[in-house]
């Protein structure tokens, strides 16, 4: 019957769920592309095939390296940022930040002067010690973790913030010193936080092509990740580069689906 | 053995200065008004807040002081403290809570856990012990705080306000059972309150914290007799008036005495009960030797008694019937007559606190 | 094939952003050019120069698709171009022919391809997006590249072995599948753990000068840019491969009267100056 109101819950208004909906396609299309064009039927020699194999296996061994350096590196900075305050305090969380708004290719360029063979640190790196890190499996993870920290911090330090530091207070009254406080009390505390920027992290460096590609090169087997894999086979070679693109978009919405509300609440501040 | 401290700190831009002593088995309730400094001196006992100058000893071991460069961090102190929002640790649960202090401190896991639940039986939620701090309602979090604190077999046992978070149909009958736990604990005992009735309940000595400095310091009773500073006195309800006496005479303000029982002389302090000023509409005749014209400044309705504010040329409350106040249609700025015997003015010195 | 193009217009007042100053100077100049040009004559695509007083004026704008080795030439030529015809425009896309003949057959917009080999182009050509036959306008040869110093003593293909990283091509680029039909020819394996794959011959050029890979296989007309920052070491000709690069209009050109000009430009005596000047071989 027109005029009655069956459900009295407020309907969202028809203009923002129409804009919503053509949202929802712009970002659904071309996933669906993905999945129209592969070759189902080749999918399992595509991604066995020695370039697929080691595209995927260096991959997963870069990125969660990345993501463990992120860890290990990101929590203490990020610690002393929510933490402590000191002169110049704002300049270090926008360095922290910095290699999140870089063009990826810019920080591969940085990383090269940096630590290439005659970088700043790379030149004596090499001539005393004989290492370098340009061309190599530990470059390719240097060049993801520089990309994919930013997120780690970020998330670290909102949560670090929004916790009350008192709790630490009432850990050492009751004998706690300051690594048990960390280890039993902080950690626990902002462990929902902390996996879901590790799981961003994690996402990140997956996915980093420009600064990987300049600062380690494209090396099949060594630094050839699934990013670079794909854009190789792009040209000539465009089923497997489809075959590859799905095995990233896999594992990234498995990852996804996996955090689902988490994002929000460990991003918000 | 005993707890003797000497606290200053300077936290800008104030600097708080006391310094207090508690033997074992004492409790000292620290009143005053907020921002007073009674937090600063629970954090500096407690080592959550470095002394700027003083000492503080417990039990002959010095915890803290600055010219000697001595300053034990809270981890190491023997002090159990329950915080003023308790603070459980919201990931664990309550025996994991109480079993935190033990296990920090030394105890095989098992063996802190065997005592954490001796202690949640002793604080009768023997059945919660698996629940988290969000599971539980405000008093049980206080007595699981408690035991948190107590469970170390702390020296020194610091209480920041530990009713302020329950609401007040629930604090009788916690207040009671606290007071349980302090007869049984053996060490010193400081708490934080703004409640009298805390400090009635559980304290055995005052000490009224105002600016950062003592006020006054006594038993209940001697303070509430005698009350040095008009926080106090309107902490037990009653009037307080300051003035020089000449003889009989207690000259309260230019040109306005009032006679008091006793002679006496120099600065004076006398206290009057609300209950003891009697207001008319016209001067009074009869025995009353203080009788003044004044003026109504405020009216507070409490149930069927009033209290009728008086200033000019002193602040004074009366506390008059509903009935009376309608009889002599009393309303702000209204001129009316007080009066209070001399007998019920009694004079006493300052004291140093 | 000799073709003279001196054909240009008369200035016009009005030239969009210049100071009045300037376009006085410019103006001046263009007429005393034009007046040469006149004098010069002109002619058609035919092989006979003839002076003639009718000059056709070139307009328009073109996009050319042209391999990353014709960078540094086709740039030197496009300046040159402009000079000539003023109001015309015509701008690059460099990038590996490879990429390009996929951009061009899945419709990219180009009026003009420039291949650095034969195989980019018949599959433009199969996919029937060239007018017209394509033409050779110039031939490339392999040179090795090193460090500056040659620190590790490279001085053939089976040195490269010596490298600990080779930057190469990748072989759907004409300077990959070059490098690796030379690799072949002198019996030299890189294994894949040695070699460092670039995109186009920029990209792999630039992983010697400015990376850290210490040698690399990139065309001769790469080499002789490499000044200070590296060394050439060249193939024998028993071991090196040849290249020849096709140029053709492309068939939804939208200005094909300037895209057959360019042609004739790159093919005519600036074009094949210029290329001579970067060290192409020619195309016979």
């Amino acid at each position: 019957m027109a005029g009655t109101i069956t459900d009295r819950r407020r309907r969202p208004a028809v203009a923002v769920v129409a804009v919503a909906t053509v949202t929802v396609a712009f970002l659904a299309l071309p996933l669906i592309g993905l999945f129209t064009k592969v070759s189902w039927s080749t999918l399992g020699t595509d991604l066995t095939s020695p370039v697929a194999l080691d595209a995927l296996r260096l991959s997963l061994v870069c990125s969660l390296w990345a993501t463990g350096l992120s860890v290990v590196l990101g929590l203490p900075l990020a610690w002393v940022l929510a933490r402590v305050t000191f002169p110049g305090r704002s300049l270090v969380r926008a360095l922290a930040i910095l290699p999140m708004v870089l063009p990826p290719v810019v920080g591969g360029v940085a990383l090269l002067l940096a630590f290439g063979r005659d970088g700043i640190l790379g030149t004596p790196l090499f001539d005393w010690f004989g290492v370098q890190l340009t061309f190599s499996t530990a470059g390719a993870v240097m060049a993801e973790t520089f990309v994919a920290m930013p997120f780690l911090v970020i998330t670290v330090e909102a949560a670090l913030r929004s916790m009350d530091g008192r709790y630490e207070e009432a850990a050492a009254n009751l004998g706690a010193g300051r690594w048990t406080t960390f280890r039993r009390v902080t950690l626990p505390m902002i462990s929902s936080s902390l996996i879901a920027g590790a799981a961003l992290t994690w996402a990140r460096a997956l996915g980093e092509f420009g600064a990987t590609i300049t600062f380690a090169g494209d090396i099949q087997g060594r630094t050839q990740t699934l990013p670079l894999a794909v854009y190789l086979a792009l040209q000539g070679n465009e089923q497997v580069a489809i075959a590859l693109s799905l095995a990233l978009l896999a594992v990234s919405l498995v990852v996804l689906v996996a955090l689902r509300g988490r994002w929000l609440g460990a991003l918000s501040p | 053995m005993s707890l003797e401290a000497d606290v200053e700190v300077t936290l800008d831009p104030f600097t708080e200065r006391l310094d207090l002593r508690v033997d074992d088995g004492e409790v000292v309730a620290v009143l005053g008004p907020n921002g007073s400094g009674k937090s600063t001196l629970l954090r500096a006992l407690a080592g959550l807040q470095p002394l700027s100058g003083g000492r503080i000893v417990l039990d002959g071991e010095t915890l803290d002081d600055p010219s000697a460069r001595i300053l034990v961090p809270p981890e190491r102190r023997s002090c159990g403290m329950v915080f003023q929002d308790y603070l459980l640790f919201p990931h664990l649960s309550a025996v994991a809570n109480i079993a935190f202090g033990l296990r920090c401190r030394g105890r095989s896991k098992a063996e802190a856990n065997r005592l954490a639940i001796e202690w949640m039986g002793r604080i009768g939620l023997a059945e919660r012990a698996t629940s988290k701090p969000a599971q539980l309602s405000g008093g049980q979090a206080q007595h699981v705080a408690l035991a948190r604190a107590l469970a170390t077999e702390p020296r020194l046992l610091l209480l920041d306000e530990p009713m302020a978070a329950l609401d007040v149909t629930a604090r009788g009958p916690v207040r009671h059972r606290l007071r349980h736990h302090l007869e049984t604990f053996g060490g010193s005992c400081v708490m934080v309150t703004h409640d009298p009735l805390d400090a009635a309940a559980l304290a055995d000595r005052l000490i009224i914290l105002e600016g950062g400095g003592v006020a006054q310091r006594g038993t209940l009773a001697e303070v509430t007799a005698r009350p040095q500073t008009a926080y106090v006195a309107e902490l037990v309800g009653l009037n307080l008036i300051d003035g020089e006496a000449h003889g009989t005479d207690l000259v309260v303000a230019p040109g306005f005495a009032l006679e008091t029982a006793s002679p006496a002389s120099g600065a004076r302090l006398a206290v009057i009960a609300p209950r003891d000023v009697a207001l008319y509409l016209d001067r009074p005749d009869g025995s009353p030797r203080n009788a003044w014209p004044t003026r109504v400044a405020e009216v507070h309705l409490m149930g069927d008694r009033v209290r009728v504010l008086l200033d000019d040329p002193v602040r004074v409350a009366a506390e008059i019937t509903a009935r009376s106040l309608a009889e002599l249609r009393l309303t702000d700025g209204s001129p009316v007559w007080a009066s209070v015997k001399a007998t019920q003015i009694d004079s006493y010195p300052l004291t140093q606190p | 094939m000799n073709s003279h193009h001196c054909a240009s217009r008369a200035p016009r007042p009005l030239i969009p952003g210049r100071s009045p100053t300037g376009r006085v100077v410019l103006g001046s100049v263009l007429v005393t050019v034009a007046l040469l040009a006149v004098a010069c004559g002109s002619s058609s695509s035919s092989a006979s120069s003839t002076t003639s007083t009718a000059v056709p004026s070139l307009t328009g704008s073109i996009t050319v698709s042209a391999a990353s080795s014709l960078t540094g030439a086709f740039g030197q030529l496009g300046t040159l171009f402009h000079a000539r015809h003023p109001s015309t425009t015509v701008s690059f896309n460099f990038a590996s022919s490879g990429d390009l003949a996929s951009q061009i057959t899945a419709g990219a917009p180009a009026d003009v391809f420039a291949s650095a080999s034969p195989t980019d182009m018949a599959t433009v050509v199969k996919a029937g997006d060239v007018t017209g036959t394509p033409v050779v306008f110039a031939r490339n040869s392999l040179e090795i590249v090193v460090k500056p110093g040659n620190p590790l003593g490279i001085h053939s293909l089976a040195d490269l072995t010596k490298a600990p990283v080779v930057s190469l091509c990748v072989t759907t680029a004409p300077c990959g599948a070059t490098a690796e039909a030379a690799l072949h020819r002198a019996h030299v394996t890189l294994p894949a753990s040695q070699v460092t794959l670039g995109q186009n011959v920029d990209v792999t050029f630039a992983a010697v000068t400015t990376g850290d890979a210490e040698a690399g296989i990139v065309y001769v007309t790469n080499a002789k840019t490499i000044g200070t920052q590296g060394v050439g070491i060249p193939i024998p000709a028993s071991q090196n491969v040849t290249t020849s690069y096709p140029i053709a209009v492309i068939k939804t050109t939208r200005d094909a009267a300037l895209a057959r000009a360019w042609v004739a430009y790159v093919l005519g005596t600036t074009g094949q100056r210029v290329l001579r000047q970067a060290s192409f071989l020619p195309a016979h």
